[in-house]
């Protein structure tokens, strides 16, 4: 009887073990697919942070935009904001369309008198290596980097951008190891007059297209004093935080405005003007953050001829410092839909392991 | 042809159709050849220099191209004998190569190793003596302590190998030695090449061994004056060497290649390429670069007894003016014996055959009259390049012609914009030629001159208001 008592004792004992193992097991499964998860978020929090912790350098053209006639010389001067960065050495290598831009020379600016390797210009290129004069004092602040002197060989139906080779212009900096501390780069527009005649938008009516290439509408001859068309809002340079910025102007009554944005895609549209002279446009498509050119064109009825005006901007998407936060990654929905993922995982092993259980049980 | 066709096999004519298919369709690509090149030679773009006067760039360096290398022609102090013509070449650096088999310096005493300087150190006096530092290349292995005796090769025991370099360094740069700073330490010479070890990245004779434990006999060093450690002195610029050599880990103060390269544009290229390089190595990026060797071609040549050396070493030094090399060593100071053909590389002919000056001996300090702030220039050409200076309100265009054929001749105009109007005397002086001055009466803020270039000539333009 005893013996009888004590062996039912053991063998319920050993149930409860056997079901106190598959608990812990349970649980430790359970621990194990939440880790994952919160291993992951912590992990991409911490590059997160990394990331934000990172000054962001940034590199601009100036002016961002010029209007010179066929045959004009004109300077562009390539200006550095090293943010907190401690830069030693910067690669600057610009691209420009050949048939249109020539670059007669490129040389070093003020801010790192050291030259690397001597300023080189090329069909649609020109490229200078730069750096501080020793590692002990690395250059930080804002200055030039660089001044390319270019002749505008032949007008232009839209404006020709010279901006920065983005594969091929790099800016090291003390303790970011062999990271590229470039964030960003702000390039220039030149509209060349003189080489082509203007032909009006035949469509009154406000429409939108996207296009890929910088091929079709807005006209972009001489108008250097332009007064009949005008960009009033954004204002030059100006940090936008929306994604879908709304351009307001001034245009000869009735005329009809064509608009060219100039992003990744470029965005031609084109409205016309009421009977004040004011128009409006709202760009349809979220820009991407980063610096932005807007162009616009229309006839001037008095004179004939096609005038521009050409403005700056930068979409910030909401935080401060404009263009410097576009690298930064967007992070709001990363945490909840893991959180719903473990979730999901949890409730998934809860339902495949209960009718192991129950069936234990009974 | 028809009686081939009608007396002979078919299967026969095809054959002899075939041979004579191989033996005409090279000659006919080497005709082709030989044409694209004189069309592209025809094409190409003459000079038409236009300088900024109020343009003033960057300070226009001289001393970097005053460095030398002296080769391994003999087993003595072979610069002693010309020792006035080289202090007369203004040299801030001149480079020694084959310390450890040509000076004999170590031998071994049963386990231990000693060391006699007697020799090598007559060499590097009279390097001390014309005024320049010396830059010494250890190379190549000790026999003593070499694999087999084989001294391009790896030592039978590297911390020997580490202890050669250390007693080097404790006797050229330690303060109870020769006591001469800022010597720059080249490991090896030329290691790439078969004929100094065949050495490679991996493998039984990896250069990163090779350097490194040399680079653990500098750090045992002691009570030394500053020294320079670096390499790989390859025998072109093989960036993989570069950046191999960075992320070894070892300790690396400068860079070191050679170029022998008839193409002058090539070697501001290769500037370029080891800077691109080095970009992801901030802290490595602004070290010293040394051309440690340099010419239009690494075999002996006739040519660099006249003056195409002469031009190319002048085009050279005009690409790497601005962002060039911390030095660049012409190869090399005198002839080694037995040259009467007129093919060693030296500026200066052997003792047996007369210690003659070369035109290039006179590049070096004809050119230091650009010394002063670089002027803007443009309208360089295929043959023709050029760069301008001002100093002391004297403005200089130095004009290079250099063609690789040897035969083009041109006229350049140049067109000097931004003076101020008044009387300039125009001063045209070629290297070992002409030297002529003329007047002239600005009305315009420009002057308008041309230079007649003959092939392989070096000119130098000298304007100065008078009035």
């Amino acid at each position: 009887m005893y013996y009888a008592a004590l062996l039912r004792t053991s063998v319920d004992f050993f149930i409860i073990e056997e079901d106190m193992k598959r608990v812990v097991l349970i649980i430790g499964s359970l621990l194990i697919l939440l880790a994952i998860p919160a291993t992951i978020f912590l992990v991409m929090r911490n590059q997160e942070i990394r990331q934000r912790a990172a000054p962001a350098t940034t590199l601009t053209l100036t002016p961002s935009a010029l209007t010179k006639q066929v045959g004009d010389t004109f300077t562009l001067e390539v200006h550095m904001d090293t943010a907190a960065n401690q830069v030693v050495a910067v690669q600057v290598s610009l691209a420009f369309d050949p048939t249109k831009l020539e670059a007669e020379w490129i040389h070093n600016g003020t801010m790192f008198p050291n030259i690397l390797s001597s300023g080189v210009v090329g069909n649609g290129t020109a490229s200078i290596q730069v750096g501080s004069t020793n590692t002990i004092t690395p250059v930080t602040g804002t200055g030039l980097v660089a001044t390319i002197n270019m002749k505008a060989l032949a007008g232009t139906t839209t404006p020709v951008t010279v901006k920065f080779a983005t594969a091929d212009t790099y800016v090291g900096a003390l303790g970011e190891g062999s990271t590229n501390v470039l964030t960003s780069s702000t390039p220039s527009t030149i509209t060349i007059g003189g080489g082509v005649v203007p032909t009006p938008s035949p469509t009154g009516n406000p429409s939108d297209t996207l296009t890929p290439t910088l091929s079709p509408t807005p006209e972009s001859t001489d108008s250097a004093t332009s007064s009949a068309v005008t960009i009033d809002s954004p204002t030059k340079d100006e940090s936008i935080a929306t994604q879908k910025p709304t351009i307001e102007g001034k245009a000869p009554p009735g005329s009809t405005v064509t608009i060219a944005v100039y992003s990744t895609q470029q965005i031609t549209a084109t409205v016309t003007a009421d009977a004040n002279g004011n128009w409006t446009y709202t760009i349809p498509n979220a820009l991407e953050t980063g610096p932005h050119t807007v162009v616009v064109a229309a006839q001037n009825p008095t004179t004939g001829q096609t005038e521009t005006a050409t403005l700056a901007f930068v979409v910030s998407n909401g935080t401060e410092n404009g263009a410097s936060g576009s690298a930064m990654p967007a992070s709001g929905s990363v945490e909840p839909t893991i959180l719903l993922l473990a979730l999901g995982m949890i409730l998934l092993l809860s339902g495949a392991l209960a009718p192991v259980l129950i069936r234990n049980k009974s | 042809m028809s009686i081939l066709i009608r007396h002979v096999s078919s299967r026969v004519t095809s054959v002899i159709s075939i041979v004579a298919l191989l033996v005409f369709l090279p000659l006919f690509l080497l005709v082709i050849q030989q044409t694209v090149t004189l069309m592209s030679r025809a094409a190409g773009t003459p000079a038409n220099i236009v300088v900024e006067a109020k343009l003033t760039l960057d300070p226009i360096k001289t001393d970097f191209y005053h460095a030398f290398a002296q080769g391994g022609e003999e087993s003595t102090d072979m610069l002693a004998s010309v020792k006035g013509d080289v202090t007369a070449l203004h040299p801030k650096v001149i480079r020694l190569d084959h310390l450890y088999d040509l000076y004999h310096v170590v031998s071994r005493d049963g386990s231990d190793l000693r060391f006699d300087w007697s020799k090598l150190d007559q060499a590097v006096s009279t390097v001390v003596s014309t005024g320049a530092k010396p830059v010494l290349a250890l190379s190549y292995m000790p026999d003593v302590i070499a694999k087999d005796g084989v001294i391009s090769g790896p030592p039978n025991d590297w911390n020997d190998w580490a202890t050669v370099v250390q007693k080097t360094i404790e006797h050229y740069s330690g303060k109870g030695g020769m006591n001469i700073p800022g010597i720059y330490y080249e490991v090896w010479n030329e290691p790439n090449l078969t004929q100094f070890g065949g050495w490679t990245l991996s493998g039984d004779r990896n250069y990163l061994t090779l350097y490194h434990y040399a680079s653990v006999g500098a750090g045992n060093a002691q009570n030394v004056n500053t020294f320079y450690l670096g390499g790989p002195a390859t025998s072109g610029l093989f960036v993989n060497w570069i950046t191999a050599l960075v992320q070894s880990g070892n300790r690396v103060n400068f860079f070191s290649w050679h170029s022998y390269l008839s193409d002058p544009d090539q070697f501001a290229l290769d500037e370029r390429n080891v800077v691109k390089a080095l970009l992801p190595f901030p802290t490595y990026t602004l070290l010293p670069k040394l051309i440690t060797e340099f010419g239009f071609t690494g075999d002996k040549s006739t040519g660099y007894g006249t003056s195409y050396a002469a031009a190319h070493a002048a085009a050279v030094i005009r690409q790497l003016t601005s962002g060039g090399p911390t030095y660049l060593f012409t190869f090399e100071l005198k002839d080694g014996p037995k040259q009467q053909d007129g093919s060693g590389w030296g500026l200066i002919t052997n003792d047996d055959n007369g210690l003659k000056k070369k035109p290039r001996y006179y590049v070096y300090n004809f050119l230091d009259s650009m010394a002063g702030t670089r002027l803007s220039l443009t309208g360089e050409g295929s043959w023709v390049s050029a760069y301008a200076s001002t100093q002391n309100n004297v403005i200089r265009v130095l004009l290079v012609n250099f063609d690789a054929s040897g035969s083009h001749s041109e006229n350049v105009p140049v067109l000097i914009r931004g003076i101020e109007p008044g009387t300039y005397t125009v001063r045209q002086r070629l290297l070992l030629g002409r030297d002529a001055t003329t007047t002239i009466d600005a009305q315009d803020p420009s002057i308008n001159t041309q230079v007649y270039m003959p092939p392989e000539s070096v000119a130098l333009l000298e304007i100065t208001k008078t009035q």
